[in-house]
């Protein structure tokens, strides 16, 4: 080695020796070091957010931190993505799961870093989805008449795949009822934010493809996303195939072909009812509070069975029922009499009162209206909480009639009287005057244990399922409890679906994706969307703000960019819980007749 | 076939009415229920006469959802909202141009536009029920009950 090679090779080293192996600077800028003094956790679930900080020592001080990570593109982002030496930024990880470096470097010498890992965790994965499953879903076909499924299947979520299962089918444009139909084949994907995508052949009626998002392992919220129909439901782990509703019931059914609903409760010994009350709304005709007597027949290895309900107004009309566990039931009628889906749930073993309703309780409904109301279907959704006997202590209601005018935080409470008996057959009555006609509301009260939306959910329980009764509108709805102080953070599954009107065009629609809420005035996320009649789009943007109503607690507003739209959706939400929202669309005639849609926000765990 | 499915229907109903043990109806504490005026109001309807000029499958946005009959009459087209149950499906009818036909039903003003809300439909010899009294659009085979609808409705 001669005396030149020498002194470079001093030139070299002499630096590294100084600064250690990590951060030593090499070659430009000052000389330092970079810390991270608040770290990530060591893992952090697709979505969510951390605050970190990093100091820069020496004569790296001034120039601060920038932050990055690897793998470049698909490992989170930061705000603000440089710092202070000691300044605190806001990573959020990716919507993928997977192992993520975290890299704070010198602003001064980039080459100066210090990096820490952070694991990437799913929301979900189509391994956990194994077993049966019970699953329905509501809409219309590409015609615009009704259009329902319901049914079970067996999942094998390691495999993907769908390997058996039953279902009933009508499409009011084929001629053909689809009823016990075995499912043959199917295919699950889930994604790491807990999209993805299920599909279904059965062996007589048309294949169905639904988009999907996990809400958790035992409840997935599904909306068909194919040219065929835009129909929205749920996906439910089916826990109990053999039960048969016993004991006390509650129920709700809605048939938009036939214009009329069916409600109310009864006891059941597992093959007859023997005690019922029940209202009906039969195209504008509303009955109130009768008999309804009900005949059962026990549920096959699938966990569908029949039940055959006799109303004195309607006559005869038999539904299948699929079993999701012993207190929850997905209703289809299949006997061409009437078009009629719903839902029932057990009561549970206690008894009720006007008492049971004087907690907090938020609502959503849809349905179908006269020609007379708007452009035929309408939805709304509120809160209100009852004093323990007759009278509504507070409430509010955002109701869309599809006429351009939607009521905003109606009034519930003047004027309104309510009931509730001890078999949980319960009513609201209000004045109309401020909920834009609607004036009754069949409330039937379902176990506090039971979760409405949710039904294998053990917490989040009670509440109802409920009718509007009305002359000019007729729907079906749930009214969950409304829980003290919620909060609104974190991942969720988002689903909204119905019909949008503007001065160009117009469309039934349903959409179902994974949105990230900030707890403050943020939502984004993404979602399939279903256009019907124009596209099938996966993966559009949803970018909302949402403001909390300082009058009404419990009640936001938000404006929703769907697709990058130049409008925003302007919704009303409603928190039953830091794990469920329900939001109803209330846009006005800023565009067009606006857009008729109620949904759930349901966060995922 | 159809008498004995029609009896056995009925011994059924029957039968489980029988069986339904004690019941507990009308047990509601005193809460009124009213019912209010539909808007679709039958002592307004009105009969058309005319000959169909076209049938819109997708009307222009801002109108009522379904299909329309665009429909000459002696005043004039007539829009004429006869809703998808009658256009798709099992009871599709053709609703040929130059065809003629007898509307009953109701102007009305949606989103600023005047359409016909048709309730029933007379072509030749037979006529088709749209709407129900109350003005919402019903599926034909499902209504089979509508003759006899409930009266126990109304204020309680």
């Amino acid at each position: 080695m001669n005396f030149k090679t020498l002194l470079v090779a001093m030139a070299v080293a002499i630096p590294m020796l100084i600064t250690g192996c990590s951060n030593t600077p090499k070659g430009s800028g000052g000389t330092g070091t970079v810390t991270i003094t608040t770290v990530p956790p060591a893992s952090l679930e697709v979505n969510q957010s951390a605050t970190i900080a990093a100091t820069a020592s020496g004569g790296l001080t001034a120039g601060g931190i920038d932050w990055s990570c690897t793998p470049i593109g698909t490992c989170g982002t930061f705000d603000p993505t440089s710092t202070a030496s000691g300044g605190t930024t806001v990573y959020t990880a990716p919507r993928t799961a997977g192992a993520v470096s975290i890299v704070a470097a010198s602003a001064t010498t980039p080459t100066i870093t210090k990096s820490v890992s952070v694991n990437i965790t799913a929301v979900a994965t189509a391994t956990n989805i194994t077993g049966s499953y019970t699953f329905f879903a509501n809409g219309v076909d590409l015609n615009g008449v009704a259009y329902s499924v319901a049914g079970s299947i067996v999942i094998n979520g390691a495999m993907g795949t769908v390997t058996s299962g039953e279902q009933d089918y009508f499409d009011l444009t084929s001629p053909t009822i689809f009823a016990s139909d075995p499912i043959t084949t199917g295919s699950i994907t889930v994604g790491s934010d807990g999209r993805g995508t299920l599909s279904l052949t059965p062996t007589s009626a048309p294949a169905e493809t639904f988009s999907i998002t996990v809400v958790n392992n035992d409840h997935i919220l599904i909306t068909e996303f194919d040219s065929g129909a835009t129909a929205s439901g749920s996906l439910d782990l089916q826990t109990a195939p053999t039960s048969v509703p016993t004991g006390g019931n509650a129920f709700a059914l809605l048939d938009t072909a036939g214009a009329d609903a069916f409600g109310g409760v009864l006891t059941s010994n597992g093959t007859i009812s023997t005690a019922s009350e029940a209202d009906d709304d039969l195209s504008g005709s509303p009955d109130f509070d009768f008999t309804m007597a009900a005949a059962f027949t026990a549920p096959d290895v699938n966990g569908r069975g029949t039940i055959t309900f006799t109303d004195p107004n309607f006559g005869l009309f038999t539904v299948a029922y699929y079993v999701v566990g012993p207190e929850a039931f997905r209703l289809i009628e299949f006997d061409g009499v009437g078009f009629a889906v719903g839902s029932m749930y057990g009561q549970g073993t206690g008894t009720f009162s006007a008492s049971s309703l004087s907690t907090k309780f938020v609502f959503g409904e849809s349905g179908i209206e006269d020609g007379v109301s708007g452009i035929g279907v309408y939805s709304a959704a509120g809160q209100f909480q009852g004093n323990g006997t007759s009278a509504l202590t507070s409430g509010v209601a955002d109701v869309n009639l599809g006429d351009g005018t939607p009521v905003l935080a109606g009034s519930l409470t003047t004027g309104t009287t309510y009931f509730a008996n001890a078999d949980g057959y319960a009513g609201l009555a209000f004045t109309g005057a401020t909920t834009d006609g609607l004036m009754n509301f069949g409330v039937y009260l379902i176990d506090p244990a039971i979760n409405v939306a949710d039904p294998n959910n053990s917490s989040g329980g009670g509440g109802a399922v409920m009718l509007d009764l009305d002359t000019d509108n007729i729907g079906v709805g749930i009214v969950p409890p409304q829980g003290t102080s919620p909060t609104f953070t974190g991942n969720f599954a988002y689903s909204m679906d119905g019909v949008f009107e503007t001065a160009t065009t117009f469309a039934y629609y349903g959409l179902v994706g994974e949105v990230t809420s900030d707890g403050t005035s943020k939502v984004a996320g993404l979602a399939d969307y279903n256009e019907l009649n124009t596209a099938q789009t996966p993966a559009v943007t949803l970018a909302g703000t949402y403001t909390a109503d300082a009058t009404n607690a419990g009640r936001s507003t938000m404006q929703l960019t769907i697709n990058g739209a130049a409008s925003p959706n302007n919704l009303t939400l409603y928190q039953a819980s830091s794990s469920l929202v329900l939001h109803v669309d209330v846009d006005s005639t800023g565009v067009g007749l606006g857009t008729i849609g109620l949904g759930t926000f349901e966060q995922q765990q | 076939m159809r008498k004995v499915a029609g009896v056995l229907s009925l011994l059924m109903a029957l039968a489980i009415s029988l069986l339904a043990g004690p019941l507990y109806a009308n047990e509601s504490q005193a809460v009124k229920r009213t019912v209010a005026p539909s808007k679709y109001d039958v002592t307004k309807e009105v009969t058309l006469e005319g000959t169909i000029q076209s049938l819109v499958r997708k009307p222009a946005p801002g109108t009522i959802m379904g299909a329309h009959l665009m429909v000459s009459t002696g005043h004039g087209t007539v829009d004429a909202h006869i809703g998808n149950y009658f256009v798709v499906g099992k009871y599709a009818m053709p609703f040929a141009s130059g065809e003629s036909v007898k509307l009953v039903g109701i102007m009305a003003t949606i989103n600023h536009q005047s359409v016909f809300l048709v309730r029933t439909l007379q072509t030749g010899n037979s006529t088709i029920t749209v709407r129900s009294d109350h003005g919402f659009l019903i599926y034909p085979g499902a209504k089979t009950h509508l003759a006899s609808i409930s009266s126990t409705g109304g204020a309680r």
